[in-house]
């Protein structure tokens, strides 16, 4: 049977600076729009890649952390080993860190988005009454 | 209940994504099929009968969107939990999704947390469904 599902946490808050807020202002305060077609295919292509990406990501961190921990070990034993002197990442740390950075381009598609559209009332979630569809 | 909630449907023309979703839920022990086009995902509705559905709105690479596919879904079963992924939030299309049936509407990209959170979510509706029919 299907076992209930934990959920996995998101990564770190995602970080802004004051230039990216600057320009955001920009656009909202000049009502700047984008091109339905430019933003589909801005949606088609950086959507659909960080969509693959941070599920990827996030299935090999939903691994248990012992067996990442154990890989982490033995990655820093042969490289230790293998004659190289600089400290290297944990498998995790590896992870995260490119994990963090999809999060960072869908939270920019999120913001791109609330900023240059000007229809009002969508919701990122939309839950239909589920009485609709039952019968 | 629970064996009646074990086949799930994912619908996308993104090949990587798919098989992402596939393997995740598969893991968590769900029966998955994949469908990269409208064809092949009524073929499988047809003969597998899941439980939900994981539709992509938008699919370029397939002959019916997510939207005509879930019209054809409902002409063969109303129970089915659908969950409808867009990566762009037209009205229209929110509108006709709820107007066929659709249990659930969110732009994409989603997280893995986010995947999990649908698919649990769509578990615990039917199983009110369940408790609400007996």
């Amino acid at each position: 049977m299907a076992e209930p599902l934990k959920k996995t946490e998101s990564p770190a808050k995602v970080k802004t600076d004051p230039y990216t807020e600057e320009l955001f202002q920009k656009i909202k305060e000049q009502n700047i729009t984008i091109d339905p077609a430019v933003w589909s295919l801005l949606t088609h292509v950086l959507g659909n890649r960080t969509y693959a990406i941070s599920l990827i990501l996030g299935d090999f961190l939903s691994i248990p952390k012992w067996i990442l921990k154990a890989g982490s070990s033995l990655m820093k034993f042969l490289y230790r080993i293998s004659g190289n002197k600089d400290r290297i990442n944990s498998i995790d740390e590896f992870l995260q860190r490119a994990l963090n950075n999809a999060y960072q381009i869908k939270h920019f598609l999120d913001r791109l988005r609330e900023a240059t559209q000007k229809q009002a009332g969508f919701k990122q979630d939309v839950h239909i009454d589920d009485r609709r569809a039952a019968v | 209940m629970a064996e009646e909630f074990k086949k799930i449907l994912v619908v996308d023309d993104e090949e990587d994504i798919a098989i992402e979703t596939r393997e995740i839920l598969e893991r968590k022990g769900f029966r998955v099929f994949i469908a990269l086009e409208s064809n092949a995902a009524l073929d499988i509705f047809h003969k597998e009968k899941p439980e939900i559905c994981i539709l992509d709105v938008h699919m370029p690479k397939s002959t019916l969107d997510g939207i005509k596919i879930l019209e054809e879904i409902r002409r063969l079963d109303k129970t089915c939990y659908c969950i409808m992924l867009s990566r762009v939030d037209e009205q229209d299309k929110i509108e006709a999704a709820r107007n066929l049936g659709a249990n659930r509407y969110t732009l994409k990209p989603i997280d893995y947390p986010q995947l999990l959170e649908l698919v649990n979510d769509a578990l615990k509706a039917l199983e009110k469904r369940g408790e609400r029919h007996g």
